[in-house]
């Protein structure tokens, strides 16, 4: 499986390019994109599931071009995405939410109602399924968030600064959700905290300033690291030595 | 599509759908159709009040716009179109617009026996008229904050269909559909022109909400375009007509009895079909001893059917003897003034009765033609009935050239 970018031309209306010529691939189980803040992580991500359109470029799926109304159908169906930001639906309950997501992904009613359920249990919140989702903590509806990318079964999950707001706690349940959801699906997350990668993630591609400044497996990226670095802080040093090197 | 009891608890369509219902209740109450047993005026009574069910629609449509917003930020990349996701979650409006609609026509049910159903082409403009509503509040809805989209909205639509009747010009009216408050008695129909124009412009509308959702924001412009488009042409539609959209009803519609005289009824009359030519028959004794001519035949009687008695029968048997007159250089008083003595003699003269003929002549006309058919031989009286004619033929001027010249003009036209 492979979510790729070629030479994606990126730029907010009356502002600068984001990307000018941008190309990447997404293949293995698990990818986390890192970078500061502005660097265009959340940018990349909304084009990569075409939540956001390109001047030039194209953005394919295992071959699937995302052209034309069914092309962007077939594309969507296979891809969760999951926005940093998440709001609950006035009038909604937690596995309603979750289920009316599944519905617009273009499940049935029947097909969403029942995968919201096992969508809810691998985000621990079926005790809050009947909670209305207006009443949910930032943490709770983070969670509810991931459910809803959870629930019709795709083949790439995307993650948009997904651990932002979590508490410790929080964070250890995503780890292992993680640690799930690559069983079964690749998973794409953007972050810019540096804890727990090496276990997680397969990949890491670091972005600044719209340009990617590494892309490679883990060790690859550890080797960027200065040699004398000890070892619990070399993907910070790694890190800081990408983006910080020419700026 | 998500279960029916998700989608209407987030609605505010069940909640408003009570407030509605009273409101329609208290205001049909209050306002009776123009003519009761007829199916076209009773339906457009009845769906009139949509304009003010309306701004209930959008507001709910709004209020479904903005949490339709929030569902597809939640889903992000949502598969279903916008126009299946704003149908799937505003279908609890449009039962609401439906549920008003059926009540209103509920209430303005012509009594029983009343041939005919309610006026089709009036109710689809309705509709139209509450679906336009509906998707431009949601529209509104998606694209502002929720508390700038619903009042927005509502007052919005609500000057929509409360303001432009009590504007010029007069097309203002027709385009929104309003002007069908004045429809229709019982020899009169919708114009076509007053159904199209609401038609051209709440279509027009949707499809702009339709271009709206379905096009990429930089081409959105466009779908305004047809709403422009079709703003024109149903402004040229109407606007040769007057504040009534009504003409008059075709003749094929109305029945004709070959009695003396020869009469003809609307469908809605039938059921008093004998005692109309009972009442018409009478007062031929008494136009004979006064020397007038029967008409020849009755055209279909405009009053309303609750009303027929007759008095109103003899009334009509007078208007149809009062001369129709051309008046090219206008009337003068004097024209009106004999014109309302020479209607309060022939109705005086059919035999209306007082209250009859007192409830449509002015006092002081009705005085000099009670004093003349109570005083004068009737010989006399047509002498002095002739006598008016011909100051109505002449339009009431007294000058000798422009009488003459007038009643060149309407001597073919005088009905003796």
């Amino acid at each position: 499986m492979s979510l790729t970018l070629d030479s994606i031309v990126f730029g907010y209306r009356r502002k600068s390019l984001v990307f000018d010529g941008l190309s990447l691939g997404f293949d293995a189980k698990a990818t986390v994109v890192l970078g500061p803040n502005g660097a265009g992580k959340s940018t990349l991500l909304g084009v990569a599931v075409t939540a956001l359109r390109p001047r030039a470029g194209t953005v394919g799926l295992d071959g699937l071009d995302p052209q034309g109304r069914s092309g962007v159908r077939q594309f969507r169906r296979r891809i969760a995405w999951i926005p940093q930001h998440v709001t609950a639906v006035p009038g909604l309950r937690v596995r309603e939410q979750v289920a009316y997501c599944g519905w617009l992904k273009g499940m049935t009613r029947s097909a969403a109602w029942d995968a919201s359920e096992s969508a809810l249990d691998r985000v621990r919140l079926t005790d809050l399924a009947s909670r209305p989702s207006g009443q949910l903590s930032g943490g709770q509806l983070r969670r509810m968030a991931i459910a809803q990318g959870l629930v019709h079964d795709a083949d790439y999950i995307v993650m948009d600064e997904p651990t932002a707001g979590l508490d410790p706690g929080q964070r250890h349940v995503f780890r292992e959700l993680v640690a799930d959801l690559r069983e079964t699906a690749a998973v794409v997350v953007s972050t810019h905290q540096t804890e727990d990668l090496t276990s997680m993630y397969d990949d890491v591609v670091v972005l600044a300033d719209g340009r990617v400044r590494q892309h490679g497996d883990m060790a690859s990226f550890l080797a960027v690291a200065p040699g004398d670095t000890r070892p619990e802080q070399r993907v910070e040093a790694a890190y800081a030595r990408l983006v910080v090197r020419e700026d | 599509m998500p279960p029916v009891g998700v989608v209407l608890r987030g609605s505010w369509a069940p909640w408003a759908l009570p407030v509605v219902a009273i409101f329609i209740a208290v205001y049909a109450a209050d306002s009776p159709p123009v003519d009761d047993r007829y199916w076209v005026s009773a339906t457009a009574a009845g769906v009139l009040l949509m304009i003010f069910v309306a701004p209930a629609c959008a507001v709910c449509a709004a209020w479904d716009g903005f949490r339709s917003r929030r569902l597809e930020r939640a889903v992000g990349i949502p598969v279903r179109s916008p126009i299946r996701l704003m149908l799937n979650v505003c279908w609890p409006v449009g039962l609401l617009g439906l549920a008003a609609l059926g009540l209103s026509l509920w209430l303005y049910l012509p009594p029983g026996g009343t041939p005919g159903g309610p006026e089709p082409r009036i109710v689809g403009v309705f509709i139209l008229l509450l679906a336009a509503h509906t998707a431009v509040g949601y529209v509104v809805g998606r694209l502002l904050p929720v508390v700038m989209a619903v009042p927005l909205v509502a007052i919005g639509s609500y000057l929509l269909g409360a303001m432009p009747p009590a504007m010029e010009p007069v097309w203002l009216r027709h385009i929104v559909g309003t002007g069908l408050d004045t429809c229709c008695w019982l020899d009169e129909v919708p114009d076509p022109a007053a159904l199209w124009a609401p038609v051209l412009f709440y279509g027009a509308a949707l499809v702009a909400v339709v271009g709206f959702a379905l096009l990429r924001p930089a081409w959105r412009i466009v779908a305004v375009l047809p709403l422009a488009v079709s703003g024109v042409v149903a402004v040229r539609l109407v606007a040769p007509m007057d504040w009534t959209p009504t003409q008059p009803r075709p003749m094929a519609d109305a029945s004709c009895y070959d009695a003396e005289p020869e009469l003809c009824i609307w469908p809605e009359q039938h059921r008093v079909a004998d005692d109309v030519r009972v009442w018409a028959a009478e007062p031929l004794e008494r136009l004979d001893a006064a020397g007038l001519e029967y008409p020849p035949e009755l055209d279909p009687l405009s009053f309303d059917v609750t009303g027929l008695d007759p008095d109103r029968v003899r009334a009509t048997v007078a208007a149809h003897l009062m001369p129709s007159v051309v008046c090219e250089n206008g009337v003068t008083d004097v024209f009106f003034d004999t014109e309302d003595r020479v209607a309060g003699w022939l109705h005086l003269t059919v035999g209306v009765s007082d209250a009859g003929v007192e409830s449509v002549i002015p006092v002081d006309a009705l005085r000099q033609s009670r004093a003349v058919h109570e005083h004068m031989a009737p010989p006399e009286q047509l002498n002095w009935y002739r006598s008016e004619l011909d100051v109505l033929s002449a339009c009431g001027f007294a000058d000798p050239a422009q009488a003459a010249d007038q009643a060149a003009v309407n001597t073919p036209e005088r009905d003796e």
